[in-house]
């Protein structure tokens, strides 16, 4: 039986490669690649299945993920029957081909809250769009007058991989976090060594991300109402869960590779609620970036955007003839008669 | 004479414009009318005649009624204002777009200009108002025009005979909107804050108590 494909267009990185072919899993579609680059000989451990122009060809609808004008919001898509689609991501820098995109049937785009890191790396945008494909498209976008009060405390619980790590921050920060959480009990963050810091930095496009990172340790307990916990192995379903309950709410998301699914986590907060992301398939690794990325889009969703004021924002002069009232002087008017009497 | 329709005086530029409003630029240029002449005599065809001139009744603004909430009155009515309208003449309508008798809300707030052109009147409790006494200028100014003033425990009582409250409100209340509108729209910025509101209030009115001073 056919299943869906994603693509990955002229790829370059061969950590992103794995990533891709994770999060294809994760939702139960096949992977493929279209070299652009020449870059197969660096690829030699990654192992990718080569695409070829008719494997596109064959794909309805054929969808891209890409930052174009005229691109349609990922929430709320319905693409309709799945089997024989495909979608494309890019290459990390430049995109998707140009020529490639002529032929995509729609264009889609993940609507951002940060103009200066407004990018998720390709895996995570991969398996964000996966998750939403696969579920008809979820709803649109919340509008609220004041979605920054909405929006919940950001927790990470990481792991061993800085790379994982460092891309789930550049998640958060893109989808209008400014202010996280980090439990880094493996040091792999905070007090690493230089390269690790640089690796980890990097993916979390640190030179442009501002996002502010409070480090927490494991034992520390939080003054949190909710703590929602969010994995693929236990809970209520993503889709049907509140992720917009404001700053008592906390949203945690496990590093799943190296912590115990079982943990005591009744230290963050007076309630918890465990969220499992609904993915039908299982990968050969569990990526704390696409876990986590996904668990943000949907709270990005939920937190929403500001309602715009349309017309309505601009309102012409208007003048009023009124009761004119003068300062107030104290004092009480009296009549003649009353003075009299008086 | 102008030939554009832009830089002929006011009064000129309102009476032509509330009688045509939608005639092109030039309709009445008088290069046009011996062009067209020309080509008749060349066609060997009868000179059409000239245009009249505009004449008549020019229309007036919609007025629109809705009815005042219980306890409330509105003080002109519609026909009270269509006369009243017409006695201020072209240039001081020309760009209104309506007048409206709507409810308001408590004794504070008479009428309202919404640019560009909507002149809405609210009703008003009836008579005797209860007036604060730091509303005692407004006071003396509704007595001029033949209102009753008494006072009791701290407030004004306004007493109003019909026909003084209908002048008091076409006079002081509907041309004083008619002056914000006559500021606003002859400037050419119909949806933009020209003036300060000081200076705006005072310019509406002086409009005001100048055009009642001819009426």
């Amino acid at each position: 039986m056919k299943r869906p494909l994603l693509i990955g267009d002229g790829i370059e990185n061969p950590h992103n490669v794995r990533a891709l072919g994770d999060a294809a899993a994760l939702f139960d579609w096949s992977c493929g690649f279209r070299d652009r680059a020449g870059l197969a000989e660096a690829w030699e451990d990654a192992a990718p299945r080569w695409l070829e122009d008719e494997d596109l060809a064959s794909r309805r609808p054929l969808l891209a993920l890409e930052n174009a004008p005229g691109a349609s919001s990922l929430y709320g898509f319905r693409a309709g029957n799945l089997s024989l689609a495909g979608l494309i991501v890019g290459n990390e820098r430049r995109g998707i081909d140009r020529g490639l995109l002529k032929r995509v049937d729609r264009c889609l785009a993940l609507p951002m809250a940060s103009r200066r890191v407004n990018t998720l790396n390709v895996a995570a945008a991969a398996a964000v769009s996966l998750y939403y494909l696969s579920r008809g498209g979820g709803g649109p976008i919340f509008r609220r007058p004041k979605p920054e009060k909405a929006r919940p405390v950001l927790l990470l619980l990481g792991g061993r991989d800085h790379v994982e790590l460092g891309s789930a921050i550049r998640s958060a920060a893109a989808l209008g976090w400014s202010q996280a959480y980090v439990e880094d009990p493996a040091g792999v963050w905070f007090g690493c060594d230089r390269v690790t810091r640089s690796e980890g930095r990097g993916a979390a496009r640190r030179g442009k991300n501002a996002i502010r990172l409070v480090p927490a340790d494991g034992e520390r307990r939080y003054p949190f109402d909710e703590a929602c916990v969010v994995s693929t192995a236990r809970g209520e379903p993503l889709g049907r869960s509140s992720l917009a309950g404001g700053p008592g709410q906390a949203l945690v998301i496990m590093d799943e590779e190296s912590r115990e699914p079982s943990e005591d986590l009744s230290r963050l907060a007076r309630r918890l609620r465990y969220i499992r992301i609904e993915a039908p398939g299982t990968p050969a690794r569990s990526r704390f970036r696409l876990t986590a990325s996904i668990a943000l889009a949907e709270a990005a969703r939920q937190v929403g955007i500001r309602t715009p004021k349309g017309r309505r924002g601009f309102r012409p002069p208007r003048y009023d003839r009124a009761l004119t009232i003068a300062g107030d002087e104290g004092g009480e008017w009296v009549s003649l008669a009353q003075l009299a009497e008086y | 004479m102008s030939r554009s329709k832009h830089t002929r005086p006011l009064n000129i530029r309102a009476a032509d414009r509330l009688r045509r409003p939608r005639e092109p630029r030039g309709a009445d240029d008088p290069r046009r009318l011996r062009r067209s002449l020309r080509r008749s005599k060349r066609a060997g065809l009868p000179a059409a005649p000239a245009p009249p001139p505009p004449s008549g009744d020019w229309p007036l603004p919609r007025i629109v009624e809705k009815r005042p909430r219980p306890g409330r009155l509105h003080p002109a009515s519609a026909s009270d204002l269509s006369r009243f309208l017409r006695r201020c003449g072209e240039a001081a309508v020309y760009g209104i777009r309506s007048v409206e008798l709507r409810q308001g809300a408590g004794l504070r707030v008479f009428g309202r200009l919404l640019t560009p052109g909507r002149v809405l009147l609210f009703d008003q409790p009836a008579a005797p108002w209860r007036l604060p006494v730091s509303a005692r200028d407004e006071a003396r100014a509704m007595a001029a025009y033949g209102a009753r003033l008494d006072a009791a425990s701290g407030l004004i009582l306004v007493s109003w005979s019909p026909a003084a409250l209908r002048d008091y409100w076409l006079f002081e209340v509907l041309l004083h909107e008619l002056g914000h509108h006559r500021l606003q729209h002859h400037k050419g910025q119909r949806r933009r804050r020209i003036a300060r509101s000081r200076d705006h209030e005072a310019a509406a009115s002086a409009f005001g108590r100048r055009l009642g001073r001819c009426l």
